[in-house]
């Protein structure tokens, strides 16, 4: 089976900070206007309790990435180990990526005009690093894992509103959050 | 951490068996600094010197001059080389294009006409002023000083050093954050003293009473991480169901300033059960069986539970788990302690953790904050007043300095008489944002004939003040930083030149010497020479090397140090009270005019006109009236909203996004309705902090009420900032 790698995120451990979206903006330069990486606050209030927790996301680097079947240009390529990266030096900016993301991970660079998106740090992990954003996580609550080992049962996956976003397959699991009681 | 490819394809491997490819470990021990080094950058080590638990140290990166970006130190065992999104924040901080550049003149006062003034005419004026007052008072009394906690450095002290230097002045006395919590330890165990807070992986139970680590203390949650991999169970006791309750595995929603209660409650069913620990108790601490005879004739747990509206079960449940867990450990916030009754409340947790043997315990402890690694020179803030200075005769008799009340600033500075206050000078502070009765604080600053702030940004106080003086950041100055909760100390290095012509607070005051001297010859002690080195040499001594184990200030150049000492705080069960035990009977606390017993002590009921309790703690994005002005912070919180419970909101036909005025007899404020669970029925809440471009404030509606404590420790008793009764109304 080809490895796949991808982000775990668990939602027990996560606290909101910001570090992990920060720490990519900077080191990646990322100009004001664009981020990589988010963080979402959510609250799920149901009779049984309610559920406050955060979501760091940042591109899903997908099985099935539907930026790379788009792209006229062929900019995006799947590295062995998973990595969805894009190429700007064959963007044209054309925005065929950024429509089609279900989850919206590419973006417009506001200086160059080209498409860009979270590349999972490649070079970092080729040289044996970790991406940035788990480098700045306190908790260890982002991790990045080979996503055909994981043992799912304790999992979600990311889940979209759309039956056909599920065929991109997207490479992100999530630790769900416990529920409080109040 | 390096990894090859061919090891990092093993681990890979290692995964499919279950471990992670990235442990939790590996992660903590991998080096930011070593990984994102490249031959044209300088690294130097700074430290963050807001009020803030975890004062990090942190690695700054500066190329050709310029600080590129701002990263954890490694060598920090307990920051352990992560940095909140604040840290990351600096560079923007340092050159933001709203920071203060020169020193710069307001005419008329809060007209907002700024005009760029030399050093020279700065210190013209403001020498000329103090002269001047001196001459028509004969003292510098009328000259009033407040400074707090905007930069904790050690070298920031020359600031109240400034003050001394030209007489005896007013000064403003006490802390806003945390007296009545300080008071109460000292009470019981004879000052603050909590244990190491990376001796809390030790514990086997966790109770986070009013501390919301997840924003306020974020390098902590690592640490109970641990312990919670352990088994260790993690309770939190809030009003509010704050991101870290949300973590926990058991949140109780108690009613405010009721802690006591509970905690009262708690000790009841665990004397009951007989769960005492009544060796330790025994022979710890003096007044144990006066207090256990209280509570078997005064505490049931149905009245436990009716006031904290806690259910009985669940009182139950934590006083058996946490009498038994053994080490359990108590994490006290700041928070709880801002009551009328706050104080107390301390108390009788401190002897709830005494009662189960939990004090002096590694994973024990009831923690709330400590000073023993603060013993430096103090040398920038001790300068003798020139010869033939006029003071205040204190109730001692003694002739010094006049002390008032910095939790009731605007009042207490209106109320001087012989002579009155004429003159502010405010360093560190923002008193405009940050003290109650926001109304009282801006006539007080109208009254005044000259205010001076030192500060870097347009703030409310600024706003307010005749001349701005502006003030380098951290990395633009040699400091040395101590923590009020870990117990390491970091040498903070000048790693850029400073910006435009900002200056230390110390530089500040060997100018202003120079001028008044020049004025006046003999009218200031202050230094007027010393590099900025120097001035951190001076802070040294024998003890504090010992305590860290070096033998030179330079040697904290290869990285913070922790101080030596015991895990556990009160492990060799010396305490520091008069009679060297906790004190369950305080003789101390019943001179000072509070129950010797931690009994329970009413909490503050709201007025008929005003039902609704305002809390305004800690925001996540800024520390106080600092960072959230910043360009990246506005873009991740835009805009300051209140959070009302839904049912509180349907009662006034408030819907999300609604504007809220929120009101009583002192003032009002209209911000945006957040609908949310997280709060109750009757507990609004909004975050104190300064937005750029705002007037937002959550004070206008705050009283100067006192809390029960502060006075024995800290000179003044605390404020009851969530003593906050309000009512609202759609706007």
């Amino acid at each position: 089976m080809l490895k796949q790698l991808g982000f775990v995120l668990d939602a027990n451990r996560c606290l909101g900070c910001g570090a992990c979206a920060k720490a990519c903006e900077l080191n990646h330069h990322l100009p004001p206007s664009l981020v990589w990486r988010t963080i979402r606050k959510v609250e799920d209030v149901t009779p049984e309790g309610i559920r406050r927790f955060y979501l760091s996301t940042a591109c899903n680097h997908c099985a099935n990435p539907e930026c790379l079947r788009v792209c006229p240009r062929g900019a995006y390529s799947k590295r062995r180990n998973g990595i969805v990266t894009h190429s700007p030096e064959k963007c044209t900016g054309c925005k065929s990526c950024v429509v089609s993301c279900p989850f919206g991970a590419p973006k417009i660079h506001p200086t160059t005009g080209k498409a860009c998106k979270c590349q999972l740090c490649y070079d970092r992990i080729e040289q044996g690093s970790t991406p940035y954003c788990l480098t700045a996580c306190l908790t260890g609550a982002l991790q990045l894992r080979e996503i055909h080992t994981l043992a799912l049962d304790n999992l979600t996956r990311l889940t979209a509103p759309l039956p056909s976003l599920r065929l991109t397959r997207p490479s992100v699991y999530f630790l769900p959050p416990r529920r409080v009681k109040l | 951490m390096q990894l090859s490819r061919r090891q990092f394809i093993g681990s890979a491997a290692a995964a499919a068996a279950g471990a992670g490819l990235f442990s939790f470990e590996m992660l903590m021990k991998s080096n930011p600094a070593a990984a994102g080094a490249t031959p044209d950058f300088k690294l130097f080590r700074n430290v963050c010197p807001r009020n803030c638990y975890d004062t990090c140290g942190q690695i700054s990166y500066v190329q050709d001059g310029i600080l590129k970006k701002v990263e954890g130190d490694p060598k920090h065992g307990y920051t352990n080389g992560k940095l909140c999104v604040k840290g990351y924040t600096y560079t923007r901080r340092v050159y933001s294009p709203d920071r203060i550049k020169y020193p710069m003149k307001q005419t008329p006062r809060g007209s907002g006409n700024w005009t760029r003034i030399s050093w020279d005419e700065a210190m013209d004026t403001i020498a000329a002023k103090i002269l001047e007052l001196k001459k028509r008072y004969g003292s510098t009394l009328p000259i009033c000083f407040n400074k707090y906690s905007g930069n904790f450095g050690i070298v920031h002290y020359g600031a109240d050093g400034t003050m001394s230097s030209i007489g005896y002045t007013t000064r403003a006395l006490g802390t806003p954050c945390w007296p009545a919590g300080i008071d109460a330890q000292t009470y019981d165990f004879g000052t603050l003293y909590s244990n190491d807070p990376e001796d809390m992986v030790n514990a086997n139970y966790l109770i986070l009473w009013g501390q919301n680590a997840a924003w306020t203390a974020i390098h902590t949650m690592p640490f109970l991480n641990k312990a919670r991999e352990r088994g260790a169970k993690l309770v939190v006791i809030d009003p509010i169901l704050t991101s870290t309750a949300s973590k926990a595995d058991l949140y109780i929603q108690i009613k405010p300033s009721t802690d006591g209660a509970l905690a009262l409650g708690m000790a009841r069913h665990i004397v009951d059960n007989n769960w005492v620990d009544w060796d330790y108790a025994r022979a710890n601490s003096v007044g144990f069986d006066e207090w256990i005879d209280y509570l078997k004739q005064n505490i049931t747990l149905d009245w436990a539970a009716d006031k904290t509206g806690v259910p009985k079960d669940i009182i139950m449940e934590i006083a058996r788990e946490y009498a038994t867990a053994k080490p359990a450990a108590m994490w006290v916030g700041y928070g709880m302690q801002r009551h009328m009754n706050g104080g107390q409340n301390v108390r009788i947790i401190d002897a709830l953790g005494v009662m189960t043997g939990n004090v002096g315990k590694s994973g024990g402890g009831v923690n709330y904050g400590h000073l023993e690694t603060w013993g430096f020179n103090y040398n920038a803030m001790t300068n003798p007043a020139p010869k033939d200075s006029k003071g205040f005769i204190g109730p001692d008799g003694k002739e010094g300095d006049r002390y008032i009340n910095i939790n009731n600033f605007a009042h207490d500075v209106m109320a001087q008489q012989d002579p009155p206050v004429k003159m502010l000078w405010l360093a560190c502070r923002n008193p405009g944002s940050q003290d109650p009765d926001t109304s009282a604080i801006e006539k007080m600053f109208a009254a005044m004939e000259l205010v001076v702030t030192v500060d870097s940004f347009f703030n409310k106080t600024v706003q307010m003040s005749d001349i701005v003086l502006p003030a380098t950041t951290h990395f633009e100055d040699w400091d040395v930083m101590a923590s009020y909760w870990h117990y390491w100390v970091g040498i903070n290095q000048r790693a850029i030149q400073p910006l435009y012509e900002s200056k230390s607070d110390v530089e500040i005051a060997m100018l202003l010497s120079k001028k008044m001297n020049a004025l006046e010859p003999g009218s200031c002690t202050f230094p007027t020479s010393g590099t900025p080195e120097e001035w951190v040499a001076k802070e040294f001594n024998p003890g504090i090397y010992k305590l860290l184990g070096i033998s030179d200030w330079r040697e904290l150049l290869d990285g913070p140090r922790k101080a030596k000492l015991p895990a556990a705080s009160w492990a060799d069960g010396k305490f520091r009270t008069p009679s060297h035990k906790a004190e369950i009977h305080s003789e101390l606390a019943q001179k000072n005019g509070l129950p010797a017993l931690p009994v329970w002590v009413e909490e503050m009921k709201a007025p008929e006109q005003y039902t609704i309790r305002f809390m305004t703690p800690h925001p996540q994005h800024g520390l106080h009236s600092q960072f959230q002005n910043l360009d990246w912070m506005m873009a991740a919180n835009p805009e300051p909203q209140v959070e009302i419970h839904p049912n509180l909101a349907a009662k006034y036909g408030i819907a999300e996004g609604d504007m809220v005025k929120i009101f009583n007899d002192l003032g009002s404020l209209t911000l945006k309705a957040h609908l949310t669970r997280a709060t109750s029925p009757d507990v609004i809440v909004a975050y104190e902090a300064w937005y750029k471009d705002s007037n937002y404030n959550v004070n206008y509606t705050l009283k100067a009420t006192p809390s029960d404590m502060g006075k024995q420790a800290t000179g003044n008793n605390g404020l009851a900032f969530h003593d906050n009764f309000v009512a609202i109304q759609k706007a």
